[in-house]
């Protein structure tokens, strides 16, 4: 045999076989797969009392609700006679600079807020500056529920470091109890971990410290 | 059906400076029936001057029988009848008016110019936000009570003022028909499921949301909104906004999609109101699969390969008669 017929030989049984595995390949790739229950979602249940607004339980970067698009975890709600003026306006003097703005989706239309905050950011070296945000629909500045009268909400976090080397956002939970404690230091009624809101974060990064256990402080003004 | 409140007390207060109180203390019906009136509990009214400071500018006392409370089977709302004028070139003058402490109204004044700008939000009417051409404002306002704020036996109703940078009220005046009503219609109540159709979907399916929702209060709610927001994976087709009037007892509509690409996407709901643009929302999630085509295709790429491999032999056997005699040769 050839050296060169032998080489054709090998060659036409290498594209048998490579031929033959493609074909079973394709006749594998093409086979539709059987599948199983495929649709998450059948049956949600939503209940909905007293007749009040509703809001999202996360603030959001910019007016699209998406779970890619949350900045914070809502925290705070201000529950009696509160509107977000009044509110602000007890911390304003512990809580003097506002940050940056942030959405949020309350009784079906959107507001925004920079908020109240500690200290501004890039006084370097900088340290904790606890910042929080308040929401309702700004045409009104609040909402009502039967269960607990007029009410805003409100997200709360430290901007550690803001601008300077070491700096990280988060810090949820000491947030909300900073402003927990300068109500309460004023005279109002606070309890915390008031209302479960489905929020838990305990997510580190380099730039996030997120640590929400999901329940939120009520206040009562 | 017997009317629960009783007027059993008078008492009326205005602060502020300069302020003057005007109180008539001959009770008269009050023109709505269940709707007891501040003249049915001795008060006609409530007139002040200025008030530039926060506090409380009047108040009455009412008598609820043994065991009442807020809801869920016997419910009360305040009828506020007001006329206000506002001060100050800046600011917010809120008016409120609470049942044992608990606010059950109130009404957000903002200086405008010569004008004002003014907003309500209530759980038994729509929000409003008015703007008023003059500084004097006359509104009529009503709204369900908090829970816990009404008890059997002697309740006190109060009416407050509150200001802040800058704004007064230059004169406020509650008319004697302002009133507490009792009704069994309770604040609105909605329940909603949602049930996909079918249950497994494929690139390119149209399926089927439906949306069922449920008035599980008492009384009629004039106008429930269902709107859908689909990711963009999924096509609408159709409408995407569901509306019932008078809602009474349940009903259920369809919203439709087309599942334009494979992977999880999520059909957002809000549910809405007159009285409250969104009172609650669900996300139904929707796994769809890579399109059906890709399964119907495979004949064409099977018919591919076996017409690859039939082009391969017949190259093959040629190449070999063409090798042939020149072996012979060789030979």
């Amino acid at each position: 045999m050839s050296r060169f017929g032998g080489s054709v030989r090998a060659w036409s049984h290498r594209w048998l076989l490579i031929v033959g595995m493609a074909f079973v390949a394709v006749l594998a790739a093409a086979t539709p797969a059987q599948a199983d229950r495929v649709i998450n979602g059948t049956f949600r249940y939503l209940t909905l009392s007293g007749g009040g607004d509703a809001f999202y339980n996360y603030d959001f970067n910019s007016q699209s609700i998406s779970s890619t698009n949350v900045d914070w975890a809502v925290n705070l709600v201000f529950v009696g006679n509160a509107t977000v003026p009044k509110v602000k306006a007890v911390v304003s003097s512990i809580m003097p600079y506002a940050g940056s703005i942030k959405y949020a989706f309350v009784a079906g239309g959107w507001d925004q807020d920079r908020g109240l905050k500690q200290t501004q950011g890039g006084s370097c070296p900088g340290g904790t500056s606890y910042h929080f945000r308040v929401y309702a629909p700004s045409s009104t500045d609040r909402m009502y529920n039967v269960n607990y009268g007029y009410f805003v909400v409100g997200t709360a976090h430290n901007d550690y470091k803001e601008g300077c080397s070491g700096s990280y956002a988060g810090d949820n939970e000491q947030a909300e109890a900073y402003v927990r404690g300068g109500f309460d230091a004023r005279g109002y009624l606070v309890v915390a971990n008031a209302f479960w809101l489905n929020n838990v974060e305990t997510t580190y990064d380099g730039g996030h410290h997120w640590n929400n256990n999901g329940y939120a402080t009520r206040i009562w003004i | 059906m017997g009317n629960p409140v009783a007027a059993v007390a008078l008492l009326a207060l205005a602060t502020g400076l300069g302020g003057s109180v005007h109180v008539a203390r001959a009770p008269t019906p009050s023109a709505q029936p269940d709707c007891v009136s501040l003249r049915e509990m001795g008060v006609d009214g409530v007139t002040t001057g200025q008030v530039a400071g926060d506090g409380e500018v009047g108040r009455a006392e009412f008598q609820l029988p043994t065991g009442a409370g807020q809801g869920p089977k016997r419910w009360y709302l305040v009828h506020l009848h007001a006329r206000v004028t506002v001060g100050g070139s800046g600011g917010t003058a809120i008016l409120t008016a609470a049942a044992n402490g608990k606010t059950g109204a109130q009404i957000q004044f903002r200086p405008a110019g010569s004008g004002v700008d003014w907003s309500t939000v209530s759980a038994s009417e729509p929000p409003r936000q008015e703007r008023s051409s003059t500084r004097t404002v006359e509104f009529r306002f009503a709204n369900f009570l908090p829970l816990d704020s009404v008890h059997g036996g002697t309740n006190r109703l109060t009416f407050g003022a509150e200001l802040f940078d800058g704004a007064t009220f230059d004169g406020i005046q509650l008319f004697g028909d302002t009133c507490l009503e009792t009704t069994d219609r309770s604040p609105e109540m909605l329940r909603a499921e949602t049930q996909l159709r079918p249950e497994t979907v494929h690139v390119g399916d149209s399926f089927t949301l439906r949306v069922r929702v449920r008035n599980v209060g008492s009384g009629a709610i004039g106008r429930v909104t269902v709107t859908a927001r689909p990711d963009a994976g999924l096509t609408p087709v159709g409408q995407t906004t569901l509306t019932v009037d008078n809602l009474t007892g349940e009903w259920s509509g369809d919203l439709r999609f087309t599942a334009r690409a494979d992977g999880e996407h999520k059909v957002r709901l809000d549910l809405g109101t007159a009285i409250s643009r969104y009172v609650g929302g669900d996300e139904v999630a929707v796994r769809v699969l890579p399109s059906r085509h890709g399964g119907t295709n495979w004949p064409i790429f099977a018919g591919v390969a076996i017409g690859a491999y039939v082009l391969f032999l017949v190259l093959r056997i040629t190449h070999r008669r063409r090798r042939r005699p020149r072996s012979s040769r060789d030979a």
